[in-house]
């Protein structure tokens, strides 16, 4: 049947679609999953619960009967938890663009542009430089001209990332913040 | 969550070190005295965004620096005769980065015949990187901001405390009663 075939032929497609290839897609796309997961309640463990129990007993210095209160505190605390693991994340986004592909292979076949390697790569393996440059674009690119350089380069990979944060940054710590202060009037 | 060691790890990226950061958290922790759990919240976001805001400044400063060299070689490209321009750029610029004084000097007079300062310098080098240093900069404002909220709200809550802790006192002390003295006759 014709729908049969369709629904065979979208399951061929889909198979063939199994998400970013290079280095850099790949860190890219973990980090989206920890982004979105950041400000989800659901994602927080059995370490992370003890650890927002902990912080809204601080928080509330004790008064568990005030449910009013406690309520406030621990909301102020599944924000503060969000907030630490964006700070973890911050060093993490440093780290990752370091180790980057298009950090890391940087140069690594330049010597391909070089029209005697070009016309040896043609002849031995039946592609042209050209062709192999648009899957290993870094790797062709020349490379980086001293170390300074390369942390101009680092920096500008991880400011894109870090600039994804922000937001998710700034919606916590205003969430925390309004919990914080609304226990000082429930304290009162 | 507040004095280093408690922290799983610390905000550290290749560069940066321990002893560094742990300085800086003791004169904050110092100066700021964290009353409770809540205000050592406050004083970490104070340490974080402080911490994050200077590292971006100095990355900002090394991209000004490297970008510096390019205006250099690109002036010269510009500037000097054909021969320099077309095998000598890069490696003037690269001496010249690196302080040797022929190079130097070389530059400086280039520039003075064509009635140019380091001010031209520096403004081709920030125009080679404005859109990352526009990114930088917007990351610093926004860390900032947050800074500057921590200690808002640890002001605002310390104040609401005076405030609370004055009139609990008031409330303890008697009406004073108002007695007419007369002048003695």
């Amino acid at each position: 049947m014709a729908i049969d075939r369709k629904t065979a032929s979208n399951r061929r497609n889909s198979a063939k679609s199994t998400g970013p290839k290079s280095e850099a897609g790949k860190a890219r796309s973990a980090l989206n999953a920890v982004s979105h997961g950041l400000s989800a309640k659901s994602a927080f463990d059995a370490v992370a619960q003890n650890k927002i129990d902990e912080l809204a007993t601080s928080f509330a210095q004790g008064k568990k009967e005030n449910q009013a209160l406690m309520d406030a505190a621990r909301e102020a605390a599944e924000n503060q938890v969000i907030l630490e693991r964006i700070r973890d994340l911050r060093t993490q986004v440093w780290k990752t663009s370091a180790h980057d592909r298009s950090i890391t292979g940087r140069g690594e076949l330049y010597a391909l542009n070089d029209p005697g390697n070009a016309q040896y790569f043609l002849e031995h393996f039946g592609a042209s430089v050209g062709e192999f440059k648009k899957l290993f674009p870094n790797e062709l690119t020349e490379p980086f001209s001293s170390d300074i350089d390369r942390d101009a380069a680092i920096v500008d990979l991880a400011t894109k990332e870090l600039a994804k944060l922000v937001r998710y940054e700034r919606q916590a710590a205003n969430r925390r913040d309004r919990a914080l202060r609304a226990m000082e009037q429930l304290s009162d | 969550m507040c004095s280093p060691p408690n922290l799983p790890t610390l905000p550290l990226i290749d560069g940066e070190t321990r002893s560094d950061y742990e300085s800086f958290h003791a004169s904050c922790l110092q100066a700021i005295k964290p009353d409770d759990a809540i205000e050592r919240v406050w004083l970490q976001d104070f340490i974080d965004y402080a911490w994050e805001a200077q590292r971006l400044r100095r990355m900002k400063a090394a991209l000004i620096q490297v970008n510096k060299r390019r205006a250099v070689e690109f002036l010269i490209k510009d500037l000097a005769d054909k021969d320099t321009a077309l095998y000598h750029a890069k490696s003037l610029s690269k001496e010249w980065s690196s302080g040797e004084g022929g190079a130097i000097i070389y530059f400086e007079e280039l520039l003075d015949e064509h009635e140019l300062t380091d001010t031209s310098v520096m403004a081709k080098a920030v125009e080679n990187c404005l859109p990352v240093l526009e990114k930088i900069d917007k990351l610093i404002g926004a860390y900032d901001y947050r800074r500057d909220a921590a200690l808002r709200e640890l002001e605002k809550r310390r104040d609401l405390l005076a405030k609370r802790a004055r009139d609990f006192t008031n409330s303890l002390l008697p009406d004073a009663e108002v007695t007419e003295i007369k002048a003695a006759e």
